[in-house]
């Protein structure tokens, strides 16, 4: 510990992450990333560099990155990455093996399945149950944004990855958990989503775990709509707050595709999601609804790029943030209009609620690039309104009971998209677990 | 549009009329050499005679501009500039050490002001406003000094401020904007030339509007000029600046700084209606304008105003802003940006809000045509100690044509639980739909359209003084002629 702390002291992250790969990079699998990929991947980010002094990432908590132990990955430490994704590829799993998996399931204290869905689970960014998914050597290669950078990270070091090639409809729940085996070191959970032709797809993403030490959890998502296809993708963040959350997704919509996103973020001692949609389809939809509460020190920084590139395509985007405590919570909400986008229509509505001695920051971005286009936003920050808890007290209710009322109509802007009753109550408990006034009068059932 | 044949037919035929401004004033001038170094500044400092403070000043700018690199954040594209390419001063040579009166100003100098309608004549047309007449690196002439003076009021240019008024240029010279500040403001701080100082004493209320207007005229040169202004306690000013440059295929640099400071209940109205050289239809020439311009409100309850029509420049890179630092202070920002051809213009505000119940308002208007990029950046920031702070921001767009881009890039931190923020914005073109109804009640398709601009640009034209707020609506039908088609 002492030579890592040692080493830490003496060069930066990105130093350190290049070192770590090339300790670990012969023994990671080819089958989930082409050597080759990772390769590039490492090499764009040493080209790009490390974001310091990036304005896309100055309300994130990069420095909380310098007091990781490792980069390199959860199973590549143990020397058992290769071994663990062996047996889960295979189909012919002994029934001793499956009995202990269920075991240690059990162990992790899951929440119940959700009526209806197909569970897997990830253990530290590798299969543990659930059907073997078909691992096919083809290179995923996402090309990321500068402000997408980590994202490099999860190519350069993916043990697993969970691939999903959808036709017809299907219901979903991937549940991605960092163990304590993890501790001290890195996860990079990896998804991938290939949705046919007018194919429904309804996918619960949840992350959970609370290992000992400060783990760094860095999930990429790849996804492709094709004609028609639609999903509606639950996104819940329920880390412990010894986990670095770092997340970046790229969508990529084809003639009228829909794709709606209801994100949930209230574990982790920081988080960051670096999002890009694209909609590369005429009549192509995105829908994204986020919600973020933080308290304490932490940090929820959600930055979206929604590129409108085809005639007559939509995006719609909500954000609700409250920063109680110490507590910093930021979205970046980058509505790019493209010339080849005429018709299209954009709307954004971002709020953020203030407690404490907490901060929020919001950029609200519009660029357009053709003049037949129809574009708002709306943006706010502030305190509980006046007239409303003056409304309530008025009428006999006590000010706590008020106030989180209050709080609790605020944050339902996005938790009433949540069209599963069981997810729903469970993300209402998630983020009232955060406001000790909502807890403490029961506003949530 | 595009779908009425009428509408398109006569909307082409609105073909812009040449930049109106953009004659060469043929003058004798004494101009250094291009370059920038020490001897440049020293130069600089010993033409005009300078304290030795200032000079340090500007030698600490120049050391501090060498290890700075250019910015390019904003959202603007145009080749490297070449700062050894540009003269760092330029000056009409004249007969005598300096004009004591308007009588010893060269009479092509005061010919070239007649024609841009700034006349320097005290009894000409512009009889309420008292005009500083900067012309390449110096000031030409200053009205009405006398009638100010007896008020209490210093109004002169910037050189005359260094002479006449050592400890109030030293007091506050860099105290709002440091020369360490930014790229431009500090290259700015190394060679400014000229300028215009204002001091409004306690309690006076300036009984006229001041006005400066910048010229450019020779050629390979770049304009740096500084102004001060400062409103002591309980005193009001409202200051306008005008500009315009010749009519040249080279683009040419214009780096201000303007520092204003407003003491307890003073009141400082800033207006600007920025006519620079534009560029031709292909983009050929223009000025290349990065300004940096703040206003500090120190005092409890003081208010800065800035209200901006922007519709000249190649490039525009301008945010004028306000510290709220005293309590109770207010910061306002109105804003008409257009970019027509191949314009580019990254403008907006900030707005520090340190006070308790401090107050700021932004209305920002920006109309994008032909191939103009235009981009609104803004920031709102509430400290922790802002107590019951509020801002309303709006921002609108308005797109004329399908090349064009307009662009938002606003950013909203907020440190404390008592503050409000709101913002809102929108982009839309005009419709067809309202032109339809302006032309089918008799109305050309040329008024419609400035009609409907005019409206849209409203809340920005009522803050101007009166006369200029006509001034600008002409200047904006003008130089969006042509670009509805």
């Amino acid at each position: 510990m002492a030579v890592r702390a040692q080493r830490r002291a003496q060069t930066g992250p990105l130093e350190r992450i290049l070192a770590d790969f090339e300790t670990v990079a012969a023994h990671l699998p080819e089958s989930i990333v082409a050597r080759a990929a990772r390769r590039r991947a490492a090499e764009q980010l040493r080209q790009l560099g490390w974001p310091s002094h990036d304005e896309q990432w100055r309300y994130f908590s990069l420095r909380a990155l310098d007091r990781l132990g490792t980069f390199i990955p959860a199973g590549a430490v143990t020397g058992s990455a290769s071994a663990a994704v062996a047996p889960v590829a295979s189909q012919e799993l002994a029934q001793q093996e499956r009995a202990q998996q269920e075991l240690v399931l059990q162990e992790l204290a899951l929440p119940p399945s959700l009526p209806g869905f197909e569970r897997r689970v990830y253990v530290d960014g590798m299969q543990f149950s659930g059907d073997a998914m078909p691992i096919q050597p083809r290179a995923l290669e996402p090309s990321w944004l500068p402000e997408q950078r980590l994202g490099f990270l999860g190519d350069m070091f993916a043990v697993d990855a969970a691939v999903l090639r959808v036709s017809g409809a299907a219901a979903i729940e991937l549940v991605f958990v960092t163990s304590a085996r993890a501790s001290g070191t890195a996860v990079y959970p990896r998804l991938r989503l290939e949705l046919a032709a007018d194919s429904r797809v309804t996918l619960v993403e949840r992350h959970l775990g609370e290992p000992p030490a400060l783990t760094l959890v860095c999930a990429t998502v790849t996804a492709e709509l094709a004609r028609g296809a639609q999903l509606t993708h639950y996104r819940l963040q329920q880390c412990g707050r010894t986990t670095l959350f770092c997340d970046t997704l790229t969508a990529r919509l084809h003639d009228e595709a829909h794709y709606r996103v209801r994100q949930v973020a209230v574990g982790a001692s920081a988080g960051r999601t670096s999002a890009r949609v694209r909609l590369a389809g005429a009549a192509a939809v995105a829908s994204w609804h986020a919600l973020a509460v933080g308290r304490a020190e932490q940090v929820h920084d959600c930055m979206l790029k929604v590129e409108l590139a085809a005639p007559r395509s939509r995006s719609d985007e909500v954000f609700r943030g409250i920063a109680d405590e110490r507590a910093r919570v930021a979205f970046s909400g980058h509505i790019h209009v493209e010339p080849s986008a005429p018709g299209a229509e954009a709307r954004q509505s971002l709020r953020g609620l203030i407690e404490g001695e907490g901060e929020v920051d919001l950029r609200p971005r519009l660029e357009i690039n053709t003049d037949d286009v129809s574009a708002q936003h709306g943006a706010t920050t502030g305190r509980l309104d006046d007239a409303l808890l003056f409304y309530l007290l008025s009428r006999g209710i006590d000010p706590p009971t008020a106030r989180a009322l209050l709080k609790w109509a605020f944050l339902s802007d996005v938790l009433r998209h949540i069209e599963i009753a069981q997810l729903r109550t469970e993300a209402e408990r998630s983020a009232a677990g955060q406001l000790q006034d909502v807890l403490a009068v029961g506003a949530v059932g | 549009m595009s779908k009425n044949p009428a509408s398109v037919n006569d909307l082409n035929s609105l073909v812009g009329r040449a930049y109106r401004h953009g004659f060469v004033t043929d003058i004798d001038a004494d101009t250094v050499p291009p370059g920038l170094d020490e001897s440049v500044i020293r130069l600089i400092s010993r033409k005009k005679s300078e304290p030795q403070f200032l000079l340090d000043w500007r030698l600490r700018a120049l050391a501090h501009w060498r290890e700075m690199r250019e910015p390019h954040w904003a959202q603007l594209h145009y080749p490297p500039i070449d700062y050894q390419a540009i003269s760092y001063y330029s000056a009409p040579k004249q007969r005598t050490d300096g004009p004591k009166s308007l009588a010893e100003v060269d009479p092509k100098l005061l010919a070239t002001y007649d024609k841009l309608g700034v006349p320097l004549h005290e009894r000409a047309r512009l009889a309420g406003v008292a005009v500083d007449a900067v012309f390449d690196s110096v000031s030409v002439a200053t009205t009405f000094k006398e009638r100010l003076a007896a008020a209490g009021v210093i109004f002169c240019p910037f050189s005359e401020a260094v002479q006449q008024h050592p400890q109030l240029v030293e007091r506050y010279l860099g105290s709002v904007v440091p020369y360490s500040d930014n790229f431009y403001a500090t290259l700015n701080s190394a060679v400014f030339t000229d300028g215009s100082f204002v001091y409004v004493p306690p309690g006076v209320r300036c009984p006229m509007e001041l006005s400066t207007y910048f010229r450019i005229n020779a050629i390979k040169t770049g304009q740096f000029e500084r102004t001060l202004i400062i409103a002591d306690e309980g005193s009001y000013v409202s200051y306008l600046e005008g500009c315009s440059a010749p009519q040249r295929d080279e683009n040419q640099l214009h780096a201000a700084v303007v520092e204003l400071v407003a003491l307890d209940d003073a009141q400082i109205k800033y207006s600007t209606v920025q006519n620079w050289y534009p560029g031709d239809e292909q983009g050929r020439g223009g000025i290349y304008n990065f300004v940096t311009k703040r206003g500090d409100c120190r005092g409890r309850n003081s208010r800065i105003s800035w209200t901006q029509v922007e519709t000249g420049s190649a490039i525009t890179w301008k945010y004028p802003s306000c510290l709220l630092r005293g309590d109770g202070a207010i910061g306002e920002f109105y804003s008409v940006a257009t970019t027509n051809n191949y314009q580019q213009a990254d403008t907006g505000t900030k707005m520090i809000h340190i006070g308790t119940n401090t107050r700021s308002t932004i209305i920002s208007k920006g109309i994008s045509a032909g191939h103009g990029q235009n981009a609104y950046r803004g920031l709102v920031k509430i400290m922790p100690n802002a107590v019951g702070a509020r801002n309303f921001t709006q921002c609108d767009s308005l797109l004329i044509g399908k090349h064009c881009g307009a662009h938002t890039f606003p950013y909203i931190e907020t440190r404390n639980p008592t503050a409000t923020v709101e913002h809102e914005a929108s982009t839309s073109r005009i419709s067809e739909e309202q032109l339809f109804y302006c032309l089918q009640r008799g109305v050309s398709t040329e008024d419609a359209v400035n009609m409907i601009v005019s409206g849209f640009c409203r809340p920005v034209f009522k803050e101007l003084p009166m006369e200029f707020a006509v001034e600008a609506q002409k200047l904006l039908a003008v130089s969006l002629e042509g670009a509805v088609a």
